[in-house]
């Protein structure tokens, strides 16, 4: 009975998708209707992601205060949809489902108004990104001299590529709690985190041992803006002009301090540009109908990286407990559990096929050693670390995934993610604190090797 | 709303339905006393120890289900253990109370008649553990004492719990897992101390071996088993090599009454690589006798000087009398790893004598119980070599049993061979300490042995189609030997003769010890099932296909009884 009921909902949702996409005019039209015959304007939020937002209202978090000014500057009542921000397209599809009517905390990224076309972008209502943190006592609190020391980030962040791209020895962690432990103890002297964490932690906590530095790397940085269905543009209008009407009036500024915002170099001090020419340069301005600009090519590579940032920032900040494998092992745009791909062998065992999709490009074979040595090192790594369950030479007894079977189906660093942060929920460890990342490499293309035998 | 409310009504319309239906239990804890454990042996009724009497004879006094009658057992119930890590338990049974060490995950009290379950302790372990350990969550059984139930978890930590309602009363962490240290076996109680040795050979831990006071958990003696500077023994180690020198103690140990003597079997010296620790590694691949009282070491005897092939001597020491030059003699039964049973003087730890009971290719055992290997059998540095019996032996820790009437010892047995090197490797912390390659070439087969101790040597062996590698063997006054296997079959073999007289299909493969009791003069018979631990981790293409094809995870508990 349940199974057919779901079913019943699934079909009305495909029909009701139909009809939005068939008249938006309309759509448009029922939005503003709704909103005055019903006086709520539904916003979707995360129920457990302090600084950004809280179901507890007490604090409400920073964007539900603003979500509370924007009501009240059109008029309506403000109700909330709670929805865990776990996976970022959730929420993407709760809005064009018509569940809520917006959500604060896109990045601005043109190639997410790209693959996400039910959706419009506000201007930015303020610039955040990644902060370094340190320890008050560390020695040193710049990033380049933790380069091989190793450099605390939450896995699948945008700082865990593109350090990792930059040549740092990495540590992982699963949330920014960890990494503020990690800290204390000394395990790490400098790590880099979303900024209004840490300055949420420092505001909150009033910890002298910590210190969030406002200077930050130039690309660690972007623009954030609130997001609305497609059809709704005159909704999306209505709150621009709110939105410049907060920055001028001073409310902006007021509620991100009150969250600690730290105020990253080169952003204008936490709140966005104001000029007509920024804005349109970040992209979601006041533009029309028109396809979303064209940006160059080098803004576009940028764009993308801000784009798998808020992705996995959806789904890796909010889970308790995180469950690192699922994050990996899942497909963003998949909401109901792992597709199976008949021509993978690996893929219904371990579901980490589709996931390579998205982060195939994310670091290139380049980035790995390929000589025989290395590869041989990987061997005798392989046996200390991995040997005792995935058995000997890869062949695995069949109660655990055979390594053989699927290791051509998946990037590298794909596999040197899941060595190093485990997936826990399967029965696979975490071995950051115990291989290196050289380590880990090598025992990928030993893997590697192996699938070739 | 309305749906919020329909739901909470269901819910409680569900709780009174339980509540209502739940057994007023009529089963009450017996204390388990010292005079109890000590006559474990005589009273079928329970199974109060691992290997039920303390000289782990896994033989049962009970004859009403017997061969004659065997034919009609059939399942009372089966039910889920909740886990999918596989169950290496032999169940304990105590005055119609049934306890299972569910792997390292829960501890479960049932009622044995109803199957209903009394009480369930949720193992709060940390999500890293199994990096540590070799082969998943395993735990083997408990320790039952007065009114308590004592378990060893994964993670290095004894707990107490209150037998009659599952609360804990105290936990102690005795090591650092992340080193390695982890408990696998099942603790023994002896004169009030827990009797626990840790696992981590192929981590490069010490092996220690631990008393601890049931009251307190607090430790009262630690044996190590490898010698540090100025140890006895300690000259057995080149190359500095005893300070990652592994030889844990991972099995439980036998109490000898008679003599005051625990025996423990201890296991292979780290790493693999047998260059890199020159000299017979004293105390691995041995059998060491410990005062009860004292754990002071009063004898040895060391099977496999300067191991090159992981066969720890990690088995059980049965205690008994057999007939030697037409006398009876104490000794101990261990069947090794290397493919011979040992009968040791358990007296003095002389070697008495030795005899195959798998096939073995690498040698013998000589008459002053030294190994006589043929060079192309022993791997080294750069020289493969293929022996068997393997690294899983010709019997793995699956435990065998005794019928202490007949000396005649029903051995869970394998026939796997290996083809392995040596090479350098180098301790880390929290990984393996290795330094070999290699693998099983082919599939592994298993038999099931009937040795005569009184005669040294076989009297007939079946066939089995998997190594029967961790199912340990149970046998009955009923003249029936039972053993599972790794496809789930719990069967049941004429003593005598070694045929089938009796099997049953459970839900998973079989990798724990069945055992027999009686509630209310009935005998029952019960299995774990849930496939796991080594094997299929381990063994790469050993693994018989039609393992990998059939069988998955999932662990259930049977009970049985006599049909009509």
């Amino acid at each position: 009975m349940f199974r057919q009921s779901t079913k019943f909902a699934l079909g009305l949702a495909i029909a009701a998708g139909a009809q939005l996409a068939a008249d938006c005019a309309s759509a448009q039209q029922a939005t503003l209707d709704r909103l005055k015959r019903t006086g709520i304007i539904n916003v979707c939020a995360d129920p457990d992601l302090l600084p950004y937002s809280s179901d507890k209202l007490n604090p409400a978090g920073y964007d539900m205060e603003i979500a509370q000014q924007i009501a009240k500057e059109l008029g309506y009542q403000l109700g909330y949809i709670w929805y865990s921000t776990r996976r970022g397209t959730k929420i993407v599809r709760q809005l064009s489902d018509s569940n809520c009517d917006f959500f604060l905390g896109f990045p601005v990224d043109s190639s997410f108004e790209e693959s996400n076309f039910k959706i419009i972008l506000s201007k930015p209502y303020y610039s955040s990104g990644f902060a370094v943190v340190a320890r008050a006592d560390a020695p040193n609190t710049i990033l380049e001299d933790s380069k091989t020391k190793g450099v605390g980030v939450q896995m699948g962040m945008l700082p865990d590529f593109k350090l990792f791209e930059r040549g740092y020895e990495r540590k992982l962690f699963r949330n920014t709690a960890e990494i503020f432990d990690a800290l204390l103890h000394k395990e790490i002297d400098v790590a880099v985190i979303p900024a209004p964490e840490g300055g949420w932690e420092v505001k909150s906590k009033g910890d002298p041992n910590i210190k969030v530095l406002t200077d930050t790397e130039k690309d660690f940085v972007f623009p954030m803006a609130i997001g609305f269905r497609k059809e709704d543009k005159e909704l999306r209008n209505q709150v621009n002009a709110i939105i410049d009407k907060m920055q001028t009036d001073g409310r902006l500024t007021a509620i991100l301090d009150k969250y600690g915002m730290v105020k990253l170099a080169g952003t204008g001090g936490g709140v966005a540009p104001k000029s007509k020419a920024d804005v349109e340069k970040e992209g979601g301005g006041d533009d029309d109908d028109g396809p979303p600009q064209k940006k160059s090519d080098a803004h576009d590579k940028k764009s993308q990286l801000i784009m798998r940032d808020f992705v996995n920032l959806g789904f890796m900040m909010t889970d308790k407990p995180i469950r690192v494998a699922e994050a990996v092992g899942s497909h963003p745009d998949s909401d109901e559990g792992r597709k199976i791909d008949a021509d993978d062998p690996g893929a219904d065992e371990h579901g980490l096929a589709l996931n390579a999709k998205y982060r195939v490009d994310t670091t290139t074979v380049d980035d790995f050693p390929n000589d025989a040595k290395s590869i041989d090192d990987g061997r005798k790594l392989y046996k200390q670390a991995c040997y005792k369950c995935h058995g000997p030479n890869g062949v695995s007894g069949g109660t655990i995934p055979d390594l053989r079977l699927y290791a051509g189906a998946h990037d590298h660093y794909e596999m040197f993610a899941v060595i190093q942060a485990g997936r826990l929920d399967r029965g696979m460890p975490a071995w950051n604190d115990y291989l290196t990342s050289d380590e880990i490499k090598k025992i990928v293309v030993y893997v590697k090797a192996l699938h070739k035998k | 709303m309305k749906i919020a409310k329909t739901i909470v009504g269901m819910f409680a319309m569900a709780t009174a339905a339980t509540a209502l239906s739940a057994p007023v239990s009529a089963v009450e804890w017996k204390s388990v006393t010292e005079e109890r454990l000590l006559n474990a042996a005589k009273d079928g009724n329970d199974w109060l120890i691992y290997g039920r009497d303390y000289g782990a004879s896994r033989y049962s006094p009970l004859d009403q289900i017997n061969t004659g009658n065997v034919a009609k057992l059939k399942p009372l119930y089966t039910i889920s253990l909740g886990s999918l890590e596989g169950q290496a338990v032999t169940p304990q049974v105590n005055n119609g109370i049934m306890i299972v060490a569910v792997s390292s995950e829960y501890i479960d009290a049932f009622e044995v008649k109803t199957g209903e379950r009394l009480w369930r302790y949720e193992i709060k372990m940390p999500a890293d553990v199994t990096q540590f350990a070799c082969c998943g969550k395993l735990a083997k059984g408990v320790a039952l004492w007065e009114d308590k139930v004592f378990a060893l978890t994964l993670d290095a930590r004894a707990i107490a719990l209150n037998a009659k309602d599952g609360s804990l009363v105290w936990e102690k962490t005795l090591e650092d897992y992340k080193a390695g240290y982890t408990f696998t076996m099942a603790p023994v109680v002896v004169k009030g101390k827990i009797l626990a040795g840790f696992a981590g050979g192929e981590f490069g831990v010490i092996g220690q071996i631990v008393a601890l006071d049931s009251k307190s958990g607090n430790e009262v003696w630690k044996a190590s088993t490898i010698p540090q500077p100025g140890e006895e023994g300690y000259d057995t180690w080149g190359k500095d090599s005893a300070k990652y020198g592994g030889g844990a103690a991972w099995l439980t140990t036998t109490f000898d009454p008679d003599l005051n003597l625990t025996y423990w079997g201890t296991g292979n010296p780290a790493p693999w690589n047998s260059e890199m620790r020159p000299g017979d590694n004293l105390f691995s691949n041995s059998v060491i006798a410990l005062d009860a009282d004292s754990g002071k070491r009063k004898w040895y005897f060391q099977h496999i000087p300067n191991d090159a092939w992981d066969w720890d001597s990690m088995n059980e020491n049965i205690p008994t009398e057999v007939d030697v030059d037409g006398k009876k003699a104490k000794v101990i039964l261990n069947a090794h790893k290397n493919g011979f049973m040992y009968t040791i003087d358990r007296t003095t730890g002389k070697f008495i004598r030795a005899n195959s009971f798998v096939h073995t290719d690498w040698g013998t055992v000589t008459k002053d119980g030294k190994l006589d290997v043929k060079p192309d059998k022993r791997p080294g540095v750069g020289k493969p070599a293929t022996f068997c019996p393997s690294y899983f032996g010709g019997k793995d820790w699956a435990h065998m049993a005794l019928n202490p009437k007949t000396n005649m010892v029903y051995i869970p047995a394998e026939e796997i061979c290996v083809k392995l090197h040596h090479e350098e490797t180098q301790y880390k912390k929290g990984t393996m300490y290795l330094g070999a390659g290699g693998e099983i070439e082919k599939p592994g087969t298993g038999k099931f042995v009937a040795f005569d101790a009184n005669a040294n040597k076989v009297v007939w062996t079946v066939e089995t189609p998997s190594p029967l590698q961790s199912g340990s063997a149970l046998a009955t006054a009923g003249g029936l030997a039972f053993v599972g296997d790794l496809e789930g079959y719990l069967k049941a073999y004429d003593q005598k003769t070694g045929k089938v007289l009796w099997s049953h299909r459970t839900p998973s493969g079989i990798i724990g010890g069945p055992v027999t009791f009686a509630v209310d003069g009935k005998q029952y018979v019960a299995t774990p099932s849930g496939y796991g631990g080594a094997f299929p981790l381990w063994a790469g293409k050993g693994v018989p296909e039609h393992l990998k094809r059939n069988i998955v995870k999932g662990a259930t508990l049977t009970v049985y009884e006599l049909g009509e």
